[in-house]
């Protein structure tokens, strides 16, 4: 394989995992799907539209997230929010997330300064 | 609405699960009229929907579970599986067809025999495969567990300590082959007991039994052949003796070796002329019955114990090597 094509796979699996920690970190306010991705890409998280979209549709199912939908607008929209469920999750996730990347960040470090 | 996004969405949603429809096509649309904007123009909704990838794979992303036949999980079993009915009816439909050319009068020649023999062989194996492969598909798609070995301790210490007491694959579908072509055997007796016999250029047949009376009896041996299958498949999934398989196939083989004594032993069932046409009275075809019996009796015991030898004596040799410093 060539190598480029290696490394696109590694940052592929690494940003699966923590792409739905950005998602839930951004949903402890009221959002609609687009105004969620514009809000990623301000923080430069490239996340794209036809991953997002399926995510919330799943994140729902699985009572992480609440939805509503707000039809005063001229065009009706589903807003998403942590549900109380998705609350204690992210707050565990997030914890689990700064340990492992203190870890990550020392053991990095490290090899750095025996290189 | 643009008459484009109804149609990306509608071809999405068709991809999912009825119920789910309404609910992402409404999700979806919202979702694109807001990446378009108010004022979009063609171009700038072509551009969107291009971006958000064909309307299957974005489907595929809302199915999420792959979709597939026989998943890896499954794989190895069907593998497995579908080698072994191959072997075995691949065996079995050759014997079968070749046997047929002599025991039903054709007037096939040999090139003819072997292109019908290919064919009956490549329209078996092309059913094992249909058949194997919707199992599983069902079995997969209902979820079912079809690991057969479990993993565990005792099956951590018994990969390589004692090779000895691995039971070979191919003697197990060796057994299977067999007892499939004797049980076919069995059934083309019990429709034609006649067929038994010895034939003679120019005269009649003499049957060894008598015709009607062996029926329940093949019966009974074809129940017992299909135990002994039973035993064979079970010795193949487990691949290695233990103690309560090593039961179990004993006792099979002693019931098979006792019924064919009880049968064999049933004086009535023979033909008269059959034993006449050897010039033996019945005293002396009942010896040589009961020696062929005793025989027998004594080689399954002889296996038997040799089994048995396997699975107590070097478990313990083994017993004493897995512990480390002893």
């Amino acid at each position: 394989m060539e190598e480029d094509q290696i490394l696109y796979n590694f940052v592929t699996e690494l940003n699966r995992g923590t792409m739905t920690l950005c998602v839930l970190a951004s949903l402890t306010t009221k959002q609609y799907g687009y105004s969620l991705l514009q809000r990623l890409a301000e923080k430069g998280i490239e996340l794209e539209a036809n991953t997002l979209y399926p995510m919330l549709r799943r994140l729902e199912n699985q009572g992480v997230l609440v939805s509503s939908w707000d039809t005063s607008e001229s065009r009706p929209r589903k807003f998403y929010t942590l549900s109380d469920k998705g609350k204690a999750i992210f707050t565990l996730l997030k914890e689990q997330w700064d340990t492992q990347q203190m870890r990550i960040t020392s053991l990095l470090r490290e090899e750095e300064s025996h290189a | 609405m643009h008459d484009l996004i109804r149609r990306y969405v509608g071809e999405t949603v068709s991809h999912l699960a009825m119920k789910d429809r309404d609910d992402v096509a409404r999700e979806l649309e919202a979702n694109i009229l807001d990446m378009v904007g108010d004022e979009a123009d063609l171009e700038v909704v072509e551009k969107t929907l291009l971006d958000l990838g064909s309307p299957q794979k974005l489907a595929s992303q809302y199915r999420k579970e792959p979709r597939y036949l026989i998943g890896p999980e499954t794989f190895d079993s069907y593998l497995m599986v579908l080698k072994l009915v191959g072997v075995i009816v691949f065996s079995v439909t050759l014997v079968l067809t070749i046997l047929s050319f002599f025991l039903t009068v054709s007037d096939l020649n040999i090139y003819e025999m072997i292109a019908k023999s290919i064919a009956s062989v490549f329209s078996a194996l092309t059913g094992v495969f249909l058949w194997v492969t919707i199992i599983f598909a069902v079995l997969d798609y209902y979820q079912v567990k079809t690991d057969f070995q479990e993993w565990n301790v005792e099956a951590l210490r018994n990969l390589e300590a004692n090779p000895t007491r691995l039971i070979k694959k191919s003697e197990s579908i060796g057994d299977l082959v067999g007892l499939s072509i004797f049980f076919l055997f069995l059934a083309i007796v019990y429709s034609r007991n006649e067929v038994v016999a010895i034939y003679q250029v120019g005269r009649e047949s003499i049957p060894l039994f008598v015709t009607g009376l062996i029926r329940p009896y093949i019966l009974g041996w074809m129940v017992i052949t299909l135990l002994s299958f039973a035993v064979a498949i079970l010795k193949l999934l487990k691949g290695r003796w233990t103690k309560p398989l090593l039961g179990i196939s004993a006792a099979c083989d002693l019931i098979g070796v006792f019924y064919f004594i009880f049968v064999a032993t049933k004086w009535q069932l023979y033909n008269p002329q059959f034993i006449s046409f050897f010039n033996l009275g019945l005293s002396r075809w009942q010896i040589i019955v009961r020696a062929a019996s005793a025989a027998l009796l004594i080689l399954t015991l002889i296996s038997i114990a040799d089994d048995v030898y396997t699975v107590f004596k070097r478990t313990r040799q083994n017993e004493s090597e897995t512990t480390p410093g002893s």
